[in-house]
């Protein structure tokens, strides 16, 4: 006895004009992942996430926000010592090293932008964006 | 930037300008600029926005009539036929290029229009 055939609704297999915007993001999103710049954005952002020293700051600095923001002791005090261990982060030779790769980074996600947005006709990053204003130029 | 991340970046915007949202949104932009009256209502609004908000950021207090009258401005222009039409395209826009940009982040794991925007 055959088992009675299930009706599949299969998709259609001509790319609709979206499917061909899926499609050509897929392919720049991985080519923007393999380039240098992205690469070294990369470790860079993993090298400060693993220093216990970036660590160490980092929770200090959590602790003066959250006492801010609670309330707790003198907020003078707590501005001061943030700014000061702020201070101390951003003169350390990995942090520096991770901005400057995330300036290299953006740099090249800009000159992206400027691109597709040339193509298109229409600003993409600002329209592109989940929520805020976005202008249709 | 590599010709083949040029090259790729030029397909994305050339599928974007062709999609369906992308031509009814240009159209409609066009339409807008091209109608003397809607074309006129727009920019006296911006004009308008302008001159109030430089007011108050010189540290000036409105009055509640000149706020009315600025927020019936608004009113008539995004209720103009061919604004509102203009504004709908825009917004259908929006999604396929949020589509985008979300495929974009996906390949990467960080936000690329944060990134793209970031000052």
């Amino acid at each position: 006895m055959s088992t009675p055939s299930t009706k599949i609704d299969l998709p259609i297999l001509s790319m609709t004009g979206d499917a061909k915007v899926v499609q050509a993001a897929q392919s720049l999103g991985k080519l923007l992942a393999e380039t240098p710049e992205y690469q070294t954005f990369l470790q860079a952002l993993k090298d400060i996430n693993h220093d216990l020293e970036v660590q160490k700051l980092s929770a200090k600095i959590r602790e003066h926000d959250n006492a801010l923001q609670w309330g707790r002791g003198d907020v003078l005090e707590h501005q001061g010592e943030m700014t000061t261990l702020q201070a101390q982060m951003e003169s350390m030779p990995l942090v520096q090293t991770y901005h400057a790769a995330e300036q290299a980074f953006i740099h090249l996600c800009r000159e992206i932008d400027a691109v597709i947005s040339e193509t298109a006709g229409v600003p993409f990053a600002p329209n592109a964006r989940k929520s805020g204003c976005g202008c249709g130029g | 930037m590599t010709p083949e991340l040029l090259e790729s970046a030029r397909v994305l915007g050339t599928a974007l300008h062709e999609s369906q949202a992308v031509q009814v949104y240009l159209q409609a932009k066009i339409e807008v600029e091209t109608n003397p009256e809607a074309a006129s209502l727009e920019a006296h609004m911006l004009e308008v926005y302008h001159a109030l908000l430089a007011r108050q950021q010189n540290g000036e207090q409105l009055t509640q009539s000149e706020v009315q009258e600025f927020y019936a401005l608004r009113n008539q222009v995004q209720y103009h036929p061919l604004i509102k039409a203009r504004d709908a395209a825009l917004a259908q826009v929006k999604g396929v290029f949020a589509e985008a940009g979300t495929e974009i982040t996906n390949q990467l794991g960080v936000d690329f229009t944060a990134l793209a925007l970031a000052a």
